[in-house]
C-alpha cells in the first residue's frame, strides 16, 4: 500500500523582475518571469520506508515537500498521501502528518515548552493516554526530560531543536516530512538528531522523507534515495547503490612544485588508486601538500548530468 | 474548515491560546511599565488638546465638553480592548510570510485565521480601556446624563463591533502582505487613525465624508458610532449590521489571498 | 566632500528602495494627506460662527498645521534603526575600521535618506496648500514669499538639530537595552511639547512655561513663528544654534564613552 504517491507532478512560479536600468519605469510597472520549480516528478513511498530527497539548493526538495503536506498547489499533477489529496487540507489528513521545518519554530520564545505541549494535545485532539504516552516516549529517546520546563529562549540551540522536534512529533503522525532538520547545528546535535530518527523510524515504522543538500545526512538513515536536480529526478534507487556508483570516488587537491612554479590540481580518482597517482605526480615535482576528499553532493550530480 | 469543526473544540483551542498568552505576558513586565507610560501620556494629551480648544472656542461644532470626552473615553475602550486582544496576533501574519512560519502554521489541523486572531494578550490594553470607562463615566456626570439599561446594552454591542470592525480592517491590511513585501506604512497609517477617533461626527461637511469615514476609512467606528447609542440608541444600533459584514469581506480576502499564496508559491 | 558624496549615495538608494516598494511610495502620499484632512475638517468645526480663536484665523491656523505637518517628519528625535542594528549586533566594528568617523557617516546616512522623504513631504504638502488655498481655507494674506525663505532658513536649522537628537538617542543604545522604550517616550511627548499637536500659546499656563524651558520648541513652534514674522529670524537661528552646539557635544561624548564600552565587551 503506498503511502505517498506522485505522478508527473509540476510546480511552475511566478516571480518579479525589476529592472536594473529605467529607475522611473520601475515605477509603474514590472514584469514577473517563470521559474519551474518541480518538472513532472514521479515516485512513489510505502508505508514505513525511509527516503533521503537530495538535491542542490533551489532543486526543488522544499517545494515537493510543502506541496505533499499541502502547503503548496500543484500546477499539475497528482500527489496523493495517505489516500488523501493534501492541499485540500482536510483536519484527518493534517492530523496524521507531521511536519519538521528546520530553521522554524513553533513553540513560543518565553514559555517553555510543556505550555504549547499542553497547547497542541488540544489542537490535535489527543487523549490523555496518547499523549503522555508519545511524549514520554520521545522525551525518553531524545534525552530531554529537564528541558520541557524551562523558557525556550533559555536553551541552547541543539536544545531548541530537539523540543520542537518533540512538538513536531507529539500527535504520533504516520508520515513524517523533514525539511533539513539538521541545519545549523552543531555536529553533536546533528548526530543526536540522526540516531533518533533512525530509531524513531525502526521503533515505530513510521514512513519518513528527509530532504538535505548534505550527504552525511543521508548515509546513516535512508535506505533509498531520490536524487532531484532543476526539479526533475535524477536517480531514485538505493543509497547503497549510488554509494558503490560514486563512494568509491576521491578528490585530492595537489599542490605540485614544479621547476620553481607552484601548480594546484584537482584530481578525481578511484580511492583504490589514489596512492599510484600521488606516486606519479610526485615523480613530476614536488608535492608541496595534498588533501583527499570524498565526492560532494555537487561532483556528484554533475558526474550524473554528465553522463546523462 | 472552520464550519465543520465542533463549537466545544474550537472554544477550548482559543482559550488555550489566551492560557498561553496570559503565560508569556507575565516575562514582559519592563516594557509594560513603560508601555503604561505611553499610553497615559496618550491619554493626557488628548485631553489637554480638546481642553485647550474648548478653553478658546467654547465648542466644536456644537458639540459640547462633556460629548467630546465622552468619545476620548469611548475610543480608549475600543483601543485598549483591541490591543489587549488582537492586535499582537494578526501582526503574525505578515511576520509569518516573510519568515515562512506560515507555513507551519498551514501544517496545523486548524484555521489559520483563528490561529492569528487569538494567542498573545497586552495587559496594557485593559487598563486603557479600564481608564476610558472612567473617563466615559465621568463625561455622563458632567453632562448630568444618566443612561438606562437601553442604551447601556447597544453601547456596549457597537464596543464590541468598533473592535470587530477594526480586527476586520487590521487583516484587510495584513492580508496586503501576501502581495505586497511592506505593509509597515499601511500598518501605521491605521494606528495613527486612533488619534483621530474623538473627532466629533459634526465636523464632517457632509453625509458623503462621514460615509467614507464610516465604511471605507472607519475612524468614526472608534468612538462617535458607538457613543451615539448613548444618545439614540434607535437610530445608532443598525450600524451594527456593518460588522459582520465586513467580517465576512474581510475573511473571504483573506481566503482568497491564501489560496493565491498557495498556488503561487509560496 | 565625503559627506555629501554619502548622502548623495543615499539618497540615490532610498529613491531606488522607494521605487522598489511601489505601493508603500504612493501610499506615503496619502498617509500624510488623509490624517492632515481630517484636521483641517476639525478646524474648520471650530471656526463654524466665529472669525477669530486665540489670536488666529482658520487660514492662519491651517497655515500653522501646514507648516507642522512639513517640520515634523524632519526634526523630531527618535533611534535610527541602523545605528540601534549596528550597536546591537556588533556590525559597528566593521564601521571602526574605516577612516570616516562612525558618528559622521550615520550623519550622513540619515541626510541621504531623509532628503528623498523630504521631496515626498514638499511636494504633498505643497500640493495640500494649494488646494486648501483654491478651496477657499487659506486665504492669500497669508502667504509670505518673504517669510517662506526664512522659514527654509530656520528649517535648515531645526533639520540639523533633529538629525543630532536621533544621532543622541541612538547613541543611549551603547548604554542600555531600554533606549528604545526611553526614546519612545521622548516621542510621545514631543508633539505636545514642540508645538506640533498645538500652537504652544493655546496651551494651560503651566504646561506653555515647561515647554518654554525645553528645546523642543525651537524644532516646531518657533520656526512656524518665524515665517509669521512674530518671530524674528536672528535670535531663533542663534537659539537653534545654541542647541546644536551642545547636542553635538553630547553626542560626541556619548560616542566617546560608548565605543569603549562596546570594544571592551567585545563589540
Amino acid at each position: 500500500m503506498n503511502s505517498i504517491k506522485v505522478i508527473n507532478l509540476t510546480k511552475i512560479y511566478k516571480r518579479p523582475v525589476r529592472s536594473r536600468a529605467g529607475v522611473l519605469k520601475d515605477l509603474f510597472r514590472r514584469g514577473t518571469e517563470e521559474v519551474v520549480g518541480v518538472d513532472s516528478i514521479s515516485f512513489s513511498i510505502e508505508a514505513g520506508e525511509f527516503v533521503g530527497y537530495i538535491g542542490l539548493n533551489g532543486a526543488g526538495k522544499t517545494t515537493t515537500m510543502k506541496m505533499l503536506a499541502g502547503i503548496l498547489h500543484p500546477t499539475s499533477g497528482e500527489v496523493q498521501v495517505l489516500g488523501y489529496i493534501p492541499w485540500r487540507r482536510e483536519r484527518d489528513f493534517l492530523k496524521r502528518i507531521g511536519f519538521v521545518m528546520g530553521q522554524k519554530r513553533q513553540l513560543w520564545w518565553d514559555l517553555p515548552a510543556a505550555d504549547v505541549f499542553e497547547f497542541l494535545k488540544v489542537v490535535y485532539e489527543l487523549d490523555d493516554a496518547s499523549y503522555r504516552r508519545t511524549l514520554g516516549e520521545m522525551t525518553e529517546l531524545l534525552r530531554a526530560s529537564d528541558l520541557l520546563n524551562v523558557p525556550v529562549r533559555n536553551l541552547s540551540l541543539g536544545e531548541r531543536a530537539k523540543v520542537e522536534l518533540i512538538a513536531a512529533l507529539l500527535h504520533d503522525p504516520e508520515i513524517v516530512f523533514l525539511d533539513e532538520p539538521t541545519l545549523g547545528l552543531d555536529v553533536l546535535a546533528q548526530r543526536a538528531l540522526r540516531s533518533f530518527f533512525a530509531e524513531y523510524n525502526r521503533r515505530y515504522g513510521k514512513t519518513m522523507l528527509l530532504t538535505t543538500h548534505t550527504l552525511s545526512d543521508v548515509e546513516s538513515l535512508c535506505q533509498r534515495v531520490i536524487v532531484i536536480h532543476q526539479g526533475k529526478i535524477l536517480r531514485d534507487g538505493s543509497l547503497s547503490g549510488l554509494l558503490s556508483e560514486y563512494g568509491q570516488q576521491r578528490v585530492l587537491h595537489v599542490t605540485l612544485e614544479q621547476n620553481g612554479i607552484l601548480l594546484e590540481r584537482r584530481i578525481e580518482v578511484d580511492s583504490s588508486q589514489t596512492g599510484k597517482v600521488l606516486q606519479e605526480l610526485a615523480d613530476t615535482g614536488r608535492i608541496v601538500e595534498f588533501r583527499e576528499e570524498k565526492l560532494s553532493l555537487e561532483d556528484i550530480i554533475a558526474r550524473m548530468l554528465g553522463e546523462k | 474548515m472552520l464550519s465543520r469543526g465542533s463549537t466545544a473544540r474550537y472554544f477550548l483551542i482559543v482559550t488555550k491560546r489566551l492560557w498561553l498568552g496570559w503565560r508569556a505576558w507575565r516575562s514582559y513586565r519592563a516594557s509594560f511599565w513603560l508601555g503604561i507610560i505611553g499610553d497615559l501620556a496618550w491619554m493626557l494629551f488628548t485631553i489637554i488638546f480638546f481642553s485647550s480648544i474648548y478653553a478658546h472656542a467654547g465648542n466644536i461644532g456644537g458639540w459640547p465638553w462633556p460629548d467630546v470626552l465622552m468619545l476620548i473615553g469611548t475610543a480608549h475602550i475600543i483601543n485598549g480592548l483591541y490591543t489587549a486582544l488582537f492586535e499582537a496576533n494578526v501582526k503574525q501574519l505578515s511576520t509569518g510570510i516573510k519568515s515562512g512560519n506560515l507555513d507551519r502554521w498551514l501544517t496545523y489541523p486548524v484555521d489559520t485565521q483563528l490561529l492569528l486572531t487569538f494567542g498573545r494578550i497586552n495587559l496594557r490594553g485593559f487598563l486603557t480601556a479600564l481608564l476610558g470607562v472612567g473617563i466615559t463615566l465621568y463625561a455622563l456626570k458632567l453632562a448630568a446624563f444618566e443612561p438606562r439599561l437601553w442604551h447601556i446594552m447597544n453601547y456596549v454591542l457597537l464596543l464590541v463591533g468598533a473592535v470587530a470592525v477594526w480586527l476586520a480592517a487590521a487583516f484587510f491590511i495584513e492580508t496586503l502582505a501576501f502581495f505586497l513585501v511592506n505593509i509597515e506604512i499601511l500598518r501605521a497609517l491605521q494606528n495613527e487613525f486612533y488619534s483621530y477617533a474623538a473627532y466629533p461626527s459634526a465636523i464632517y461637511p457632509s453625509w458623503v465624508w462621514k460615509l467614507v469615514f464610516t465604511v471605507l476609512i472607519p475612524v468614526l467606528w472608534m468612538a462617535n458610532i458607538p457613543a451615539g447609542a448613548l444618545r439614540d440608541p434607535e437610530k445608532a444600533i443598525w450600524w451594527i449590521l456593518f460588522p459582520p459584514l465586513l467580517a465576512m469581506l474581510s475573511r473571504k480576502a483573506f481566503l482568497v489571498a491564501l489560496r493565491h499564496y498557495q498556488s503561487a508559491g509560496g | 566632500m565625503r559627506l555629501l558624496a554619502i548622502a548623495r549615495s543615499t539618497a540615490s538608494l532610498s529613491w531606488r528602495e522607494a521605487t522598489a516598494y511601489r505601493f508603500n511610495f504612493a501610499m506615503s502620499f496619502l498617509v500624510i494627506a488623509i490624517p492632515f484632512l481630517l484636521q483641517v475638517f476639525l478646524w474648520r468645526a471650530v471656526f463654524s460662527g466665529r472669525s477669530e480663536v486665540a489670536g488666529y484665523s482658520l487660514s492662519q491656523m491651517i497655515v500653522y498645521y501646514v507648516l507642522a505637518l512639513f517640520l515634523f517628519d524632519f526634526v523630531h528625535p527618535t533611534i535610527l534603526y541602523d545605528v540601534s542594528e549596528d550597536i546591537k549586533s556588533g556590525e559597528l566594528s566593521v564601521h571602526l575600521l574605516r577612516p570616516l568617523p562612525y558618528p559622521i557617516w550615520a550623519f550622513a546616512v540619515r541626510l541621504g535618506s531623509q532628503a528623498v522623504y523630504l521631496a515626498v513631504v514638499a511636494v504633498t504638502v505643497g500640493g495640500g496648500a494649494l488646494l486648501l488655498g483654491w478651496a477657499g481655507y487659506l486665504s492669500a494674506g497669508d502667504f509670505s514669499l518673504a517669510g517662506l525663505l526664512r522659514f527654509v532658513v530656520v528649517f535648515l536649522a531645526a533639520w540639523l538639530l533633529g538629525l543630532l537628537l536621533s544621532l543622541a538617542a541612538s547613541f543611549a543604545v551603547f548604554f542600555t537595552e531600554d533606549a528604545a522604550g526611553l526614546s519612545k517616550l521622548v516621542s510621545f511627548v514631543f508633539p505636545l511639547l514642540s508645538g506640533s499637536l498645538i500652537p504652544l500659546d493655546m496651551l494651560p499656563g503651566w504646561i506653555k512655561n515647561i515647554c518654554y524651558y525645553l528645546p523642543f520648541r525651537w524644532l516646531v513652534y518657533e520656526p512656524i513663528r518665524v515665517y509669521t514674522g512674530q518671530q524674528p529670524l536672528a535670535p531663533t537661528i542663534l537659539a537653534l544654534l545654541g542647541w546644536v552646539i551642545v547636542t553635538a557635544a553630547i553626542v560626541w561624548l556619548l560616542w566617546r564613552v560608548g565605543i569603549v564600552r562596546f570594544t571592551a565587551v567585545g563589540g
